[in-house]
């Protein structure tokens, strides 16, 4: 198990604030470093997360529009709650506002408090997530996030339109089961599936 | 947002394309006209197969009627129309011509493919068509009648789909006929389909008492259609993209006091918890119908067993016509393992009609699909379904991991392979056309299965409506051996044994369908009545007082309560319980002719003349013409009582007590 951490207050709190999130050097020694989709090594400042006593953060990229992400509130919801990790909800594209994302938080059984915007696309861009939804787990190395799982939550969608009817791969699960050991994060057995971001250029 | 994209590098395709679906003439291209834009090529695609649905309030999960709208899915829209999962259309091309065809042009899926590679661009905006404006209100205007749930469902966030039934009951104090129906299913967003079931007796609410007004889970059921041959007729089906169901004018459906609805809905968890609550407003027809079609059924759910792992497993069925028809629709059903199914008729010349094929079937978007023009088929047609199966670890809709033996059932994890046509009769047998065809499938049916408790039941119910009792007694005495104490079955073994004499078997019958169900009124009804007929007069009574005590708007049993009230002299309550019955239904013959003929005996003849002539305006009736007859000639009104008495001589002409009346009568009359 993660370690029990309260949920973070927030990481802004101006509802539309620009958080600006830094790409920081990439750290040879670090153990739980990995590779993002795009070939390279992705760590974020610890402190500009606002939760320097959690050893990791959960994102899930999520569009109150998809319903696809949608579906996966209950499934999302589950694993934080499981795993005890801080959990935020990051509303990427740039037409979202965080009122209405709070709004739409409580409405699908989500803390408000949890809910984030992007509305200079840094989170995305520093965490490579295009999708909705969209799982990014960080684990904290001295001063900074590292990704150590970007990806889909597990293998209910192999594409839109063709769900299974049973989910064989729970990816994200196995993602936290894994670095709650102290393990590497395997990486998704799969794309994700979901709708495309449209965050800030 | 402009195009990202040199327009220059993918202009030359696009003309090819454009000049398919939406440039006509041999207008001149220049390379920047060509660019594939919003307003100018994708907006008339988009309004024409995608907005009825994808609108703000609509069934689609997000809108698609403005640029900005369709800005933000175009890479999805892309994407789901190359794959052909949108727009939602099954049926393989060439292989039945249908209505409401929603399948795109390859030149369509090519224009947005490009417009998405082009970067989406907008185009001229005065250029776009006018976006369709829909409304939430009720397609045809109000109403004749709204029908709605009794109370809102909770569709759980997560889990499973949802397959529930509810009850909705008409209530209806006469016959209409409907003319269209439109199901407004509260949620548009949660509910994946419904079919709305008649159930002419109440089955399903009488089987569920205490919770019928919650709603009863099971995907597909049964119910039962009642005391005449009437069989199922329309598709009252709603998907996403349904508006109002509109029946052709000559074919409205009837529903009759005492029917309910029930709407049968498959629920989709959206991952929060949804309240839905549907209603069903209904249009009434100012004619009955004039043409009765039929759905008939090929099905061989008793061979589905599908061993785990299987990625092949055929199930054929076959049904030659016994009469010539038209085909108006078509409805193919499997559950989740249902892979490919193949419909069609070979003609007796050897010329094979497809009538439908899905080469990949998914539950998700079923449909009933209505053919552009009604599919003529003669008699000694072979009608054929073929369905495939795949209960592998390669069919990702399997709902078992790993897979699992899996037999027939009405459970979503169970399986079904239906092949269901609305077929009209196109030739007059001189009575109900329809019944052929019912025989024939039902001695299908006992032909794939000897012991079929539904073919026998409907094959003795044919038999006994033809006369053929002795015939009809053997069929229900076989169905008893599958469904032992059905209520249905035991009732339709007494009314075959009444009708052919035996009324001590029938008695018998009778009590024992009243034993099984205490509950069920027609069993009771038809006891009582045989008591009635037998003298057992005590008995009668207290039957048809249970069935009115049960059901107070039961005027039938109402009826048989005063009557066996009056056979036992017991004149006062017996009136009471007609003017009981006539306070709540003024036009109830019966009622009115047996007050009329206790005040008569009770030398009342103001009161007797009054309710025969109102008996005489409900329906004609010989007893009725010769009793007021004889009260007009008992005061002495002779010229008045003629016409009623030759009236029941015309109406009885074998009646010698009418015959010997009416003679003295004009005997009277001439002196």
């Amino acid at each position: 198990m993660l370690p029990l951490t309260a949920k973070i207050a927030s990481i802004a709190s101006g509802a539309s604030r620009c958080i600006p999130w830094l790409l920081m050097p990439i750290r040879p020694a670090g153990l739980l470093l990995l590779l993002s989709a795009l070939g390279h090594a992705q760590t974020i400042p610890a402190d500009k997360l606002g939760a320097p006593a959690s050893p990791s953060l959960l994102l899930y990229f999520v569009a109150s529009d998809c319903p696809v992400s949608n579906r996966y509130f209950p499934e999302m919801e589950r694993l934080s709650s499981r795993f005890s990790v801080p959990t935020l909800y990051i509303y990427p594209n740039t037409y979202e506002t965080l009122a209405e994302s709070k709004l739409h938080q409580s409405s699908f059984g989500a803390s408000p408090a949890d809910a984030r915007t992007d509305p200079s696309g840094d989170l995305v861009r520093s965490t490579g997530a295009r999708t909705t939804p969209e799982a990014v787990l960080l684990t904290r190395q001295g001063t900074a996030w590292h990704v150590a799982y970007r990806g889909r939550i597990d293998d209910r969608y192999i594409h839109i339109g063709l769900e299974r009817g049973h989910v064989e791969h729970h990816d994200l699960e196995a993602a936290l089961t894994a670095v709650s050991a102290g393990r590497l994060a395997p990486p998704p057995s799969g794309p994700a599936v979901g709708c495309a971001i449209m965050g800030a250029k | 947002m402009k195009a990202a994209f040199p327009v220059t590098a993918i202009a030359l395709p696009l003309a090819a394309v454009l000049g398919l679906s939406v440039a006509p003439g041999p207008k001149k291209v220049h390379a920047a006209q060509a660019a594939v834009t919003w307003s100018h090529n994708v907006a008339p695609i988009v309004y024409k197969n995608c907005t009825a649905c994808h609108h703000v309030g609509g069934s689609g999960p997000f809108s698609l009627l403005t640029y900005r709208d369709a800005q933000r899915w175009g890479t999805m829209m892309q994407q789901v129309t190359t794959s052909r999962y949108m727009p939602p259309w099954l049926p393989e091309p060439g292989h039945g011509d249908f209505q409401d065809n929603r399948r795109l042009s390859a030149a369509d899926i090519a224009t947005i493919k490009a417009w998405v590679a082009a970067g989406m661009p907008q185009g001229d905006a005065a250029d776009a068509p006018k976006a369709p404006v829909y409304t939430s209100e009720w397609q045809l205007g109000p109403p004749d009648l709204i029908l709605s749930v009794a109370s809102p469902t909770q569709v759980p966030a997560s889990g499973p789909d949802v397959f529930e039934n509810f009850v909705l009951p008409a209530n209806l104090s006469s016959t209409k006929w409907i003319r269209a129906m439109e199901i407004k299913p509260g949620s548009p967003q949660v509910v994946h389909h419904a079919n709305v079931i008649l159930d002419r007796t109440a089955a399903l609410r009488r089987a569920h008492p205490a919770d019928w007004q919650r709603g009863i889970p099971g995907m597909d059921i049964t119910v039962d259609s009642g005391q005449n041959f009437d069989p199922d007729s329309h598709f009252l089906f709603w998907k996403p993209d349904s508006t109002a169901l509109v029946e052709p004018d000559t074919m409205p459906w009837r529903l009759d006091p005492g029917n309910d609805l029930i709407l049968n809905m498959h629920l989709k968890p959206t991952g929060r918890v949804e309240q839905i609550q549907a209603r069903i407003g209904l249009y009434f027809a100012s004619k009955p119908a004039t043409q009765f079609p039929m759905l008939l059924q090929l099905e061989h759910d008793s061979t589905l067993d599908i061993p785990a792992g299987d990625a092949h497993f055929v199930v054929e069925d076959s049904l030659t016509l016994p009469e010539a028809v038209d085909v108006l629709a078509v409805y193919p059903h499997a559950h989740y393992l249902g892979r490919r199914m193949e419909g069609f008729a070979k003609l007796p010349g050897g010329e094979t009609k497809w009538l439908v094929l899905v080469p990949d079937w998914d539950i998700e978007r079923q449909a009933i699909y209505r053919l552009s023009k009604p599919l003529p088929l003669p008699k000694g047609t072979v009608l054929h379904m073929r369905y495939t199966y795949d209960n592998s670890a390669g069919n990702p809709r399997n709902p078992h991991t790993p897979a699992v033996r899996v037999r027939g059932g009405n459970n979503s994890t169970d399986e079904m392979g239906h092949l269901w046509l609305q077929v009209l009769p196109t030739e007059n047998a001189g009575k109900d056309a329809r019944m052929p065809l019912e025989k024939a499938w039902m001695s299908n049916r006992l032909r794939k299965d000897p012991s079929d408790p539904t073919a026998l039941f409907n094959l003795a119910s044919m038999d006994t409506e033809a006369g053929e009792y002795t015939e009809a007694g053997k069929l229900y005495t076989q169905a008893l051996a599958t469904k032992p104490n059905d209520p249905r079955v035991l009732t339709g073994l007494g009314t075959a044994q009444s009708l052919s004499g035996d009324t001590a078997a029938a008695q018998a019958s009778f009590q024992a369908a009243v034993t099984a169900d205490p509950n069920y009124a027609d069993a009771r009804f038809d006891l009582a009545k045989i008591n009635l007929q037998r003298n057992n007069l005590a008995a009668a009574e207290a039957q048809f007082q249970t069935i009115v005590q049960l059901n107070p708007n039961d005027f039938a049993a109402q009826d048989g309560l005063g009557s066996a009230q009056l056979a036992q002299g017991k004149s006062d309550v017996a009136a009471a319980t007609f003017d009981a019955v006539l306070k709540a239904d003024p036009a109830n013959f019966d009622a009115l002719y047996n007050r009329g003929q206790i005040a008569a005996a009770a030398s009342d003849l103001a009161t007797a003349e009054a309710d025969m002539v109102r008996a005489l305006a409900v329906h004609p009736d010989a007893d009725a013409e010769r009793t007021l007859a004889i009260i007009l000639a008992s005061q002495n009104r002779f010229a008045a009582a003629l016409p009623h008495m030759q009236a029941a001589a015309r109406l009885a002409p074998a009646d010698e007590e009418t015959k010997r009346l009416l003679g003295r009568l004009q005997a009277e009359l001439q002196r």
